[in-house]
């Protein structure tokens, strides 16, 4: 009798060490992080580039300028924001508020966290559905660095990539009405836009940092 | 397991062949992750040395300094070189110190030293900016613009008259440092402007536009705006240049281009601006800033990269 | 006793049975070694896709498409025109397929979006503009290789690129 049970012992514990061992071949082959395995590693590489030939590009063209100074006084507001913005917020992060823009709907972006200006329109056609972006502007105060958002949805995940680029504004630089016409000069306007003139007397009125963060949700 | 008397035992095969299997699974697993690994490790880009950052950094530096000098350039209250040059001078280090800074709040170190008055190339921005015949400073038809001369941003808007010759239409005639030249005729035709672009050998190509007066740029090959495939080998002509205009009294418009030497020193005599706007004082000659030589130092974990840009827009390989 | 003794007899014996408990036990150990096995492939599953070598190739070609080959290193991502509709126009892609593997397709394109919908440039002549390839005015397509349609296994690589004043993406696919 002692025989047999342990024959039986014998067969139910081999079976569950072999078991055990598939279960964790399978368990460690799978999770080295899903997150950095190839097909997604290159995704990042990709949406790195991307950023990189988007703020060049619109950098030459003068899109990503014309986005910064895409800003005013709406009427009626309490606080300066960039045109149509949210109330809560002066920057762009969805449901663009109405009563405190110009444009109609069909000129706003179709994914209405995005600037209804071409820099936006740059960045839809850029990245697509299920990809989110933050966009970063950090200006010069004194020998502070402070910081307005453009686009900001959330916080970036842990496999989110960035890209910077740098844009110099001049004095003599107008302000953007919310059609894309041209509107204050900003050596009048400081009082109105987000970054102060860190050189006063000078003509040049700031350098912004413009750092762009695409991350999948 | 007790009984073992004269009888032959399996002596627990079952467990030793679990125990075999299972430890060809597990050494199959490790091998599969490093093989995994590596090929993630392989496939990571710019991970490591960020390359790209580099590169955009100096096209920024390069895009910055560039629009600080065409915004000194067209700001007609500086017009000595003297004065430009401090403008220059003293922007340029503002700039570039508000680059460092940004950079440094981030964890790169870049270093643009401050640049000098020797840094800086003496030019002349020669202009016509009331819209009068295209003929010289002595209201001469035929006359030559520059000699001998690195030449950037040339840009026109004219409104040829309709010349059925070619010899007799509004030309300008380009001459590269191999001696070939090139010229560049417009006149209108019954549907709008054209552009036609001869070669020293082989034949030419015409650009149209639907509308009697157009822009056309020659140092970016574009004519009204849009892309012009026949201006574009010139911009593969090795400078410096010679301009010449001849029949500029078939067109009238307006142009302006910079070139690399002192407005003194020019072979030929212009205005001053602000004289007037009939054609007697039109085209006239300012000081400009031809280019700036910057250098940078670029520095992150893992990259070093230091050098030096020529800042010059609008240049023919620009 | 004699009970006892037959037991002990067919125990010992040559009858070529087994006992039950050794049954049990022995069933276990193959029922757990089939479903461990029949699990096994599934450890390869990360190595399936075939087309892997290929990401690394379609970033490296755009990449050196976009920032060398069509424009200038020092300006990245703006392309010549002219250079580029020498490459679509002159056959320039075998350069690149030479170093194909026998079975490996490529499909380079430029895409751009014209009024509100993407697809491939195509450049008129004519008027000096770039416009959706298909369209009437089409002169010089800005698209070399065959169409991957339904393939599995595509691999595809992008940059945001300027053309002669037009914002647009260069896409490199391989399968």
């Amino acid at each position: 009798m002692n025989r047999g049970q342990a024959h039986t012992l014998e067969g139910i514990v081999a079976g569950m060490i072999l078991l055990a061992s598939i279960l964790f071949a399978l368990q460690s082959t799978v999770i080295t992080p899903l997150s950095a395995s190839t097909s997604n590693q290159h995704i990042e590489n990709q949406h790195e580039a991307l950023a990189r030939g988007l703020l060049t590009v619109t950098g030459e063209d003068g899109t990503m300028k014309d986005a910064l100074l895409y800003w005013g006084q709406e009427p009626d507001a309490t606080e300066n924001r960039f045109h149509c913005a949210s109330s809560k917020t002066k920057h762009y992060t969805g449901n663009p508020d109405h009563n405190l823009c110009s444009l109609t709907q069909s000129e706003l972006n179709t994914r209405d966290h995005l600037p209804p200006n071409a820099f936006g329109k740059q960045l839809e056609e850029t990245y697509g559905k299920g990809i989110a972006t933050n966009v970063r502007l950090r200006y010069l105060d004194g020998s502070n660095h402070e910081t307005q958002f453009l686009v900001f949805q959330g916080e970036p995940s842990d496999n989110a990539v960035s890209e910077t680029s740098t844009v110099v504004l001049y004095d003599s630089d107008r302000l953007r009405t919310s059609d894309g016409g041209e509107g204050a000069k900003l050596k009048n306007a400081e009082d109105v836009f987000y970054a102060p003139d860190n050189w006063p007397g000078e003509r040049i009125y700031n350098v912004i940092t413009v750092e762009v963060t695409v991350w999948r949700i | 397991m007790a009984d073992l008397t004269g009888e032959r035992s399996r002596a627990q095969m079952l467990l030793i062949g679990a125990f075999a299997l299972a430890t060809v699974l597990v050494v199959l697993a490790l091998l599969l992750n490093s093989a995994i690994y590596t090929e993630n490790r392989a496939t990571r880009g710019q991970a490591t040395v960020n390359s790209g950052q580099a590169a955009t950094f100096v096209g920024g530096l390069d895009r910055n300094v560039g629009s600080l000098v065409t915004h000194l350039n067209e700001d007609l209250d500086v017009d000595t070189y003297s004065v430009l040059e401090s403008e220059v001078v003293t922007n340029t280090n503002e700039i570039t110190a508000g680059i460092e800074s940004q950079y440094a709040n981030r964890g790169f170190l870049v270093e643009v030293p401050d640049i000098s008055a020797s840094s800086v190339t003496h030019g002349t921005r020669i202009v016509q900016d009331t819209d009068t015949l295209i003929s010289g400073p002595g209201n001469s038809p035929d006359w030559t613009v520059v000699s001998n001369q690195e030449v950037r941003r040339f840009e026109l808007s004219v409104d040829p008259d309709a010349i059925p010759t070619i010899a007799d239409r509004f030309t300008i005639k380009v001459t590269d440092s191999a001696s070939d030249t090139w010229e560049i005729t417009f006149h209108q035709t019954g549907s709008g402007e054209e552009v036609t672009v001869f070669p020293p050998v082989g034949s030419s190509e015409s650009c149209t536009a639907s509308v009697g007066t157009t822009s056309v740029g020659i140092t970016n090959a574009s004519m009204a705006g849009r892309p012009c495939p026949a201006l574009e080998p010139i911009l593969d002509l090795p400078g410096p240049y010679t301009v010449e205009i001849r029949n500029g009294d078939e067109a009238s418009g307006t142009y302006e281009l910079t070139v690399d030497d002192e407005k003194g020193d020019l072979s030929t005599t212009y205005n001053d601006p602000g004289e007037g706007t009939s054609a007697t004082d039109q085209p006239w000659a300012v000081p400009a800033i031809y280019d700036v030589l910057t250098e940078f130092e670029y520095r992150s974990l893992a990259l070093r990269f230091d050098g030096e840009i020529l800042v010059a827009p609008g240049e023919f390989d620009d | 006793m004699r009970i006892a003794k037959e037991t002990r007899t067919e125990s010992r014996g040559g009858r070529g049975q087994t006992t039950f408990d050794f049954q049990v036990g022995a069933t276990i150990f193959l029922v757990s070694t089939i479903f461990v096995l029949s699990f096994s492939p599934a450890l390869l599953e990360p190595f399936d896709d075939a087309s892997k070598g290929d990401t690394v190739a379609t970033d490296r070609i755009v990449s050196k498409l976009a920032t060398d080959e069509f424009g200038n290193p020092s300006k990245p991502y703006v392309l010549d025109r002219g250079t580029t509709e020498d490459f679509f126009d002159g056959g320039g892609v075998s350069d690149i397929e030479e170093h194909l593997r026998p079975g490996q397709n490529i499909n380079i394109a430029l895409t751009g979006f014209i009024s509100g919908s993407e697809a491939s440039l195509c450049w008129d002549d004519d008027d000096r503009q770039f416009v959706h390839v298909g369209d009437a005015a089409c002169d010089i397509e800005f698209e070399v290789g065959s169409d991957p349609a339904d393939q599995n296994g595509v691999v595809s690589s992008r940059r945001v690129v300027q053309i002669g004043g037009q914002r647009a993406t260069l896409r490199v696919r391989m399968w």
